[in-house]
């Protein structure tokens, strides 16, 4: 098995009585785009914080390169780039200076010409002053920063939250210049699935503080899928079939939702329940992410790897 | 290199409310003291005396008597008004930015990002008051204008009131990360900067007005680097 470089076991945080985090055993291997996924307030920012030590978890651990989360070193902060959610940067800061400042926590690994390249391909000036620039700007500018000392891991909070598609793209290309260094680990909350499709790897779904998945992107799309069967007589009242998520019924037609329902599976079951036709109605992410964390029927049914 | 760079930022966020604090204290206390000389040679009488072997009067005092009774107060407003500032820019202003992510993630301990904040602040304290009050108690030193020339006593007074707006910013910057509703405990630093203030005015005696703003700044400081260390962000 690849080494992980991320590692949480039972993180679980309580905002009062509300539960934010519960219980989140998440593992990401080196050399993996981890996709972290999870509708708003699905408790992402809160885990990624508690992940980076800057929140203090109820329960629960997390270790980065092998050390708490809790008590990270200088020298682990020093492979780790962060882009924080909403990309707040100092503003008064022009964007030459706070490229100076951030030098000056990655000696012998800043790469300024990597910086000034970055900056140049996103259109910037290295006089602009970080207050003037708009949140698209920003973010490229937050990528910037993160890449330029090329960490081992990067960690981004809802990267591309408020971005129109062309930034969106432009920043997932700058994503990609960090993937092209070999063994660079990448960790991105989002929840723009055509993103998350396009550079992940892995993906980890958490919904409501709970992680509902963890697995290849490969995986996750094989193992969702949705079924439409159309009847002519009466409708089936029970639906027995392994791995049913989700059942929405109308006048004559049944839509399931399964997880890590294999084919013959649904072959039998359309013999036994004899529907007119039924056919497997393909998916992309988006979709089926929309109905695995539909809000009903909350059961893991899918044994992850 | 880690820390320098993080002192430069800080100082650079210092400066716009340091300059402010500077040119009122210099605006309005050297009006004050050139027309206490004016005032002095147009009624011909000295101005304000104070007998310099009789030193023993409160700290506040100093506001009220002696030759830089005129600048003293302008001492004091420019000292707390850069305290509250400046703990204000430094705790609470990032709060409401949200930059504190931005900020922590650095490869350096937690406590030197605290020191840096702390230590340009009390820089920006030790050159307001240091070379301006020094300027006023040299001008009131000079015998053809100033009938009484000012205590040497006073020169320290007036550092022990730039060192009660100190006091005043780690009481904001206390206030600024604590968590609790504004209501209830979070003012506590502020309000306990206060009595340490009262307590220091109240000093008849050098040596125990700095060994009260000494423990002042202990427990405010003891208290910050704990809250700092382990707070939530």
């Amino acid at each position: 098995m690849s080494e992980i470089v991320l590692e949480t076991e039972g993180l679980t945080k309580y905002y009062g009585r509300t539960l934010a985090v519960d219980h989140l055993d998440l593992k990401v291997p080196k050399g993996c785009i981890c996709g972290f996924l999870g509708r708003n307030a699905a408790g992402k920012t809160t885990a990624i914080k508690m992940m980076l030590g800057f929140l203090e978890p109820t329960v629960g651990s997390g270790a980065i390169f092998g050390c708490s989360s809790q008590n990270l070193t200088p020298a682990v902060r020093q492979r780790i780039g962060y882009v924080t959610e909403g990309h707040k940067l100092f503003g008064w800061m022009s964007i030459g200076r706070i490229g100076k400042f951030q030098r000056a926590f990655f000696p012998g690994q800043w790469d300024d010409k990597f910086f000034a390249d970055m900056i140049e391909y996103f259109g910037l000036s290295k006089k602009q002053k970080v207050k003037s620039l708009s949140i698209g700007q920003r973010a490229q500018v937050s990528l910037a920063l993160a890449l330029a000392p090329n960490p081992e891991l990067l960690i981004m909070d809802d990267p591309t939250q408020g971005l129109d598609a062309a930034i969106r793209r432009q920043f997932l290309e700058g994503m990609i210049q960090l993937i092209m260094r070999q063994g660079r680990t990448v960790l991105f909350s989002s929840h723009i699935l055509g993103d998350v499709e396009r550079v992940a790897d892995r993906i980890a779904v958490i919904d409501k503080g709970v992680l509902r998945a963890s697995c290849s992107l490969e995986q996750f799309q094989k193992a969702v899928k949705k079924v439409r069967a159309s009847f002519i007589g009466e409708m089936p009242a029970d639906i027995d079939i392994e791995g049913l998520l989700h059942c929405r019924r109308s006048e004559k037609e049944l839509e399931l939702v399964l997880v890590g329902t294999d084919e013959e599976k649904i072959q039998r079951w359309a013999n036994i329940s004899k529907p007119q036709k039924y056919e497997i109605v393909s998916m992309n992410l988006e979709d089926q992410f929309i109905e695995y964390t539909a809000p009903v029927n909350h059961k893991d049914l899918f044994e992850w790897e | 290199m880690r820390f320098s760079a993080l002192l430069r930022k800080e100082l650079r966020e210092c400066l716009p409310w340091f300059l402010a604090a500077f040119v009122f204290l210099l605006l309005f206390g050297s009006i004050s003291l050139y027309s206490a000389s004016v005032l002095r040679e147009e009624l011909g009488y000295p101005y304000m005396s104070l007998d310099p072997d009789v030193p023993q009067t409160p700290v506040y005092q100093l506001t009220r008597t002696g030759t830089l009774s005129g600048p003293a107060p302008y001492l004091f407003l420019s000292a707390i008004g850069l305290g509250l500032c400046l703990g204000i820019r430094q705790f609470w202003y990032s709060h409401f930015t949200r930059v504190w992510g931005f900020e922590l993630h650095r490869s350096v301990n937690r406590s030197a990002i605290l020191f840096s904040k702390v230590i340009s602040a009390l820089l920006a304290f030790i050159f307001l008051a240091g070379p301006l009050w020094y300027i006023f108690y040299w001008y009131a030193g000079h015998r053809e204008l100033f009938m009484v020339s000012p205590p040497s006593r006073h020169l320290i007074e007036g550092w022990i009131v730039a060192a009660v707006g100190f006091i005043v910013y780690l009481g904001t910057v206390k206030a600024g990360l604590s968590d609790a509703r504004w209501y209830t405990t979070k003012m506590f630093g502020l309000g306990f900067s206060v009595f340490i203030i009262v307590v220091v005015f109240n000093q008849y005696k050098i040596g125990w007005t700095i060994a009260a703003i000494i423990a002042g700044i202990f427990i405010l400081m003891i208290d910050i680097m704990d809250t700092f260390e382990s707070k939530e962000f």
